[in-house]
């Protein structure tokens, strides 16, 4: 029945057709084409098939490829895989699965009336369930039809004191306040139509009700939403976050609470949708402190390596540590949680043994002992833990330290591999490269010539990274350091136009040929909006760490900026330095109040002097200048 | 005056729930058992349906509609809901607030396919948890049961392990999303266990109500229960008597004019 | 008699035992698992795990086409990101992935030309590329993580100079 696509019909023999027809009937029946439209255009679906149970439409339709376009949506479906995703914009995953009806759309599965096939070498899928996963509602009109983009949602989203009006839409939503008064605000949601309810009262807070309207044609719907404001509440303008998503703030009324309620719990505020306040915040108020039970500690066996489950009943924070080998004993610390399990566990050939035991009064510790220093990974999720032992060995630099919380935002952070107690072998934070030239420094000013980096207002990232460096490069110079620039003006270092590699190689190479004792690349950061701010230090090697260090450290304490702190990332020119190397990132661009800063040349004169005093602190004395090391 | 409609006998469990929240409030209750069970019929007939029974539930002049189908709910919230003068519940906002209120996140829903096919339940709880997990499981065997009287014994056990069957392991809450559901609840209990919280959205939606009423001073009333079948009469008393045993009831037979009748039952859709 | 008991007997066992092993095998395939998505916070090394559904390995489906099936889902999974309205470092909008393999416990990804569109510096770059390469090392079975573009081996991505000309592991961070 499959069979009954447009390829038969396309055979252009009538006794195809009618063969096809037949064989198929009564389940499904050939439908060459069909008109649709959507935001005025026409768009003709080609490759459909109709069955009893509904349409179906081959994911590489150009007319689908058309409407996935104008939605910002892609596909992801591989021939002969089983899969076939749909990113929307918003962005929410829709996936189908070859030969199930089952698909989900984000977290929420759904059934539909029939299964993806694959017809002819083209995968196909349900046609009414994907469009009403894209929000969109079909409407017939004159022949056509027209594909009218939904008014998706719009919540009343409370969180941290805060009320807002969240909507979103199909399509990017264009809304204006139409008409308000006192007690009522009225926002046209120009060109998407909505389903949603005509009137939605609400139990409390700021908003009291709102009311929808849905007017205009069919190809140019309009949705009026009016809210009404409980006394005294005050409303801001309509704004537009990062996702596309319509906002309205309220405030000025202390809510009503007029039904006894639950208090609303933690997970109805979306994780961490405030980044700007990470770690900022102190607790609301300190809660007595409440036990969780470690209810299950179990290993088993896995795809050659050992897993082994850590069940708990509530969320906790964590930390885990691990020592080098042939110390191979790896250990998870789980902080206000009691031990409710059985203590001891076998192990096999991979982990030798599994202890769990109260360490103290609120932590209970895992303990594993591994055969050699094999791959951990440690996964939280909102039950518990999972940590796998791999039967691979772990790079020699891998992380030995991490900490994350479980629960519904369950969180997992490496360590960069830190001193404190190190008992084994030299510290990592050590290099053992031997620089030819002690007494030299190399600076770096990111960027140059075409590469202009990233420009915001009036403010050029390699005109900033320039002035920088060579503020930094005169107070070395003052202090006694033998100093050079990878470049003293604005060019290209390799040449103009090439590739990032042969740039950032040709930087790396006046540092390597020189065997200068330190690279520093000076950089100002950008993001695609304006939230990030703050300085950061990068380093990538082991031996670029302690610099790294004590450079963000000098950062943190003369000025005032907020400190990223020191972040490993594999970046090209500090990779490839073979001196210790750190990439200075000194203020966002894309920030306001970081844009002021980069904007003073006070401000940059400080910056220059703290990244001074933390080289200064790292290396100690300048070493006395030898013939040798006279350039 | 509050107005309540289903296709048949599930919405009894919603008005069980509003009498016990608002002792005094008369309701009128519509029971389109003519056209049961709702959950299997296309949207196009649903929709109609819909239209008409809340058309006559506000010409009536009740004070509000609270929702106790979830089969029209969903449809209304895939395509769009009838223009009525009252304000109506909607019972998937209800469920979905229930399912908040518990704060747990992996989220089974059991419905008629009508619902499923909506994709309402999903769309409405992920709006408000945004990091739960929802699986929609169709159980279109379950409201023929429920009509049939065949509440205990064997066959509604297996029915409900068949439907039980087809959630994922680790699920922590069940919505019962059908109002006829919560009749079979000695099944479910006994199938999911105590490690599974069961969720009746019928019981915020007769809080909503309450409040609704109080909000507008409409609390007041003469608690008169009046309920009306476009089905058997005879079947409809019999089983009120059996549900609602407390509760002094005034059934009768909605007449021609009352009856929405362009809609044979041949046309429900079959499953494929 | 008493050896026909003794047969009966043991019948039975078998019988139970292979009722129960059905249950406890069957049972759990009955309608998804779940894999672990992570996305980087705009601090740019915070990680976050949020877990998806997913189909289980199903009758005919390889161990090898499950995790292959797999990776081409997650990896879909972790560039779409969390909800909207989750903070979240995001891979530029319009880049999807055109194909997911996995060789010896290296996935191979490849990603459409959008990814070569970065706005976001090196902690956008850094931050996209880190959630990734945690969502597939999640998966048992994958260690590493080349990174392809339209095909094309990169050596370092262009705002902030990350590079992805070898296969990235969790350590890399």
């Amino acid at each position: 029945m499959k069979l009954t696509s447009r390829y038969a019909v396309r055979t252009g023999s009538v006794f195809a057709l009618a063969l096809a027809v037949a064989l198929a009937a009564p389940a499904a029946r050939a439908a060459d084409r069909a008109a649709y439209s959507f935001e005025g255009k026409r768009i003709t679906f080609t490759q459909i098939v109709d069955q009893s149970a509904g349409r179906a439409i081959s994911i590489d339709d150009p007319g689908l490829e058309t409407l996935f376009q104008m939605l910002g949506a892609t596909v992801t479906y591989q021939s002969g895989q089983r899969y076939v995703l749909v990113t929307t914009a918003e962005p929410v995953v829709i996936s189908f699965a070859i030969g199930d009806t089952r698909y989900d759309v984000g977290p929420v599965t759904q059934t539909a009336p029939l299964a993806p096939f694959v017809a002819n070498g083209h995968a196909f899928v349900p046609l009414d369930e994907l469009l009403q996963a894209l929000e969109l509602l079909p409407k017939p009109q004159g022949g056509v039809t027209v594909l009218q983009p939904q008014l998706a949602s719009l919540d009343v989203q409370s969180s941290g004191g805060e009320t807002k009006l969240v909507a979103h839409g199909a399509i990017p939503l264009d809304a204006r306040i139409s008409a308000q008064d006192t007690d009522r605000v009225e926002v046209l949601f120009d060109g998407v139509a909505s389903v949603l309810a005509p009137s939605r009262t609400i139990d409390s807070g700021p908003v009291r009700r709102i009311d929808v309207r849905t007017s205009g044609t069919i190809t140019h719907p309009a949705t009026y939403v009016t809210l009404y404001l409980a006394p005294g509440v005050s409303h801001s303008a309509i704004g537009t976050d990062d996702q596309r998503d319509v906002t309205m703030g309220f405030d000025g009324a202390a809510p009503a609470q007029p039904i006894a309620q639950a208090a609303p719990p933690e997970t109805t505020s979306p994780p961490e949708a405030q980044p700007q306040d990470n770690g900022q915040n102190p607790p609301a108020a300190a809660p007595a402190p409440q036990l969780v039970h470690v209810t299950g500690v179990t290993g088993q066996q896995q795809n050659g390596g050992f897993s082994v489950r850590i069940a708990m009943d509530g969320p906790a924070s964590f930390d885990w540590r691990r020592l080098r080998p042939p110390d191979n004993r790896w250990w998870i610390d789980i902080h206000g949680a009691r031990l409710a399990s059985p203590p001891d566990q076998p192990g096999d050939s991979t982990v030798t043994d599994v202890r769990a035991h109260q360490e103290n009064a609120d932590t209970v510790r895992v303990a594993l002992s591994l055969a050699d220093f094999q791959n951990v990974s440690v996964v939280p999720d909102e039950s518990g833990i999972t940590v796998t032992v791999g039967d691979q060995l772990a790079a020699e630099n891998a992380p030995r330290a991490g900490t994350g919380t479980t629960g519904p935002n369950a969180v997992a952070n490496t360590a960069a591999n830190s001193p404190p107690g190190w008992k084994f072998g030299p510290q990592p934070g050590q290099s053992n490269y031997v620089a030819a030239n002690p007494r030299l420094i190399v600076i770096d000013p990111g960027h140059g010539g075409s590469d202009t980096g990233a420009i915001r207002g009036d403010l050029v990232e390699k005109s900033l990274n320039l002035d920088m460096s060579k503020r930094l490069r005169d107070i070395l110079v003052a202090r006694g350091w033998d100093v050079i620039m990878t470049r003293e003006d604005d060019r290209d270092v390799y040449a103009a136009n090439d590739s990032a590699q042969e740039e950032l190689q040709a930087r790396d190479d006046i540092a390597n040929s020189r065997g200068a004792r330190l690279l520093i690349s000076m950089h100002s950061n950008s993001y695609i909006n304006d939230g990030p701010h703050g300085a950061t230090v990068y380093f990538y090697k082991p031996g670029d760490l302690a610099l790294a260090q004590d450079v963000d450290r000098r950062i943190a304490a003369e000025l005032g900026i907020f400190n990223n702190g020191v972040i490993k990332d594999k970046l090209y020119v500090i990779h490839h330095a073979n001196m210790p190397a750190v990439l200075v990132e000194t203020a966002f661009l894309s920030n306001p109040d970081d844009r002021a800063l980069l904007g003073s040349s006070e401000w940059r004169q400080k910056m220059a002097q703290a990244i001074a005093d933390g080289i200064g602190d790292y290396t100690g004395p300048v070493p006395p200048a030898t013939s040798a090391s006279n350039q | 005056m509050l107005g309540l409609f289903d296709s048949g006998l599930g919405g009894l469990t919603v008005l069980r729930r509003l009498r016990d929240a608002v002792p005094a409030a008369d309701m009128l209750y519509y029971a389109d058992q003519a056209h049961v069970p709702y959950g299997e019929r296309s949207a196009d007939d649903l929709l109609r349906l819909l239209h008409h029974n809340l058309g006559w539930l506000d010409a009536r002049g009740v004070d509000a509609i609270v929702m106790a189908c979830n089969t029209s709910c969903g449809v209304a919230d895939r395509y769009g809901w009838p223009p009525v003068s009252v304000p109506v519940l909607d019972l998937i906002d209800s469920a979905a607030q229930a399912v908040e209120r518990t704060g747990l996140l992996r989220v089974g829903v059991i419905a008629t396919t009508a619902t499923v096919r909506s994709g309402a339940y999903g769309r409405h709880i992920v709006r408000r948890m945004p990091t739960a997990r929802v699986v929609e499981v169709d159980a279109p065997a379950l409201v023929p049961l429920v009509e049939a009287g065949e509440l205990h014994g064997d066959a509604p056990r297996r029915a409900v392990q068949a439907v039980c069957d087809l959630l994922p392991r680790d699920v922590e809450a069940v919505v019962l999303a059908c109002t006829h559901y919560p009749l079979l609840d000695e099944h479910f209990a006994a199938v999911l266990g105590t490690g599974v919280l069961r969720i009746d959205p019928a019981i915020v939606q007769a809080e909503r109500a309450a409040q609704l009423l109080s909000e507008r001073g409409r609390l007041t009333g003469s608690g008169t229960l009046e309920c009306v079948t476009t089905g058997d009469l005879d079947r409809f008393r019999e089983n009120l008597g059996i549900m609602l045993p407390d509760l002094l009831v005034h059934v009768r037979h909605a007449d021609a004019a009352e009856l929405y009748d362009t809609i044979s039952n041949a046309s429900a859709v079959p499953e494929t | 008699m008493r050896t026909s008991r003794a047969f009966l007997l043991i019948v039975l066992l078998v019988l139970v035992a292979g009722a129960s092993w059905y249950f406890a095998t069957h049972r759990r395939s009955a309608v998804s698992e779940h894999v672990t998505i992570y996305y980087t916070k705009p601090d740019g090394t915070t990680e976050v795990a949020w877990t998806v559904s997913m189909r289980p390995q199903q009758a005919g489906e390889s161990a090898a086409e499950h995790l292959r099936n797999a990776a081409l889902y997650a990896a879909t999974q972790a560039l779409a990101g969390p909800p909207s309205n989750v903070a979240a470092i995001r891979f530029p909008p319009g880049t999807h992935v055109l194909s997911a393999d996995v060789n010896e416990s290296t996935a191979t990804v490849d990603l459409s030309k959008e990814v070569t569109d970065q706005r976001s510096g090196i902690s956008g770059e850094s931050g996209e590329f880190k959630a990734l390469v945690w969502t597939l090392t999640a998966l048992p079975g994958i260690d590493r993580v080349q990174v392809r573009v339209q095909g094309q081996k990169l050596e370092t991505l262009p705002g902030g100079h990350f590079e992805i000309d070898e296969p990235l592991r969790r350590s890399d961070w």
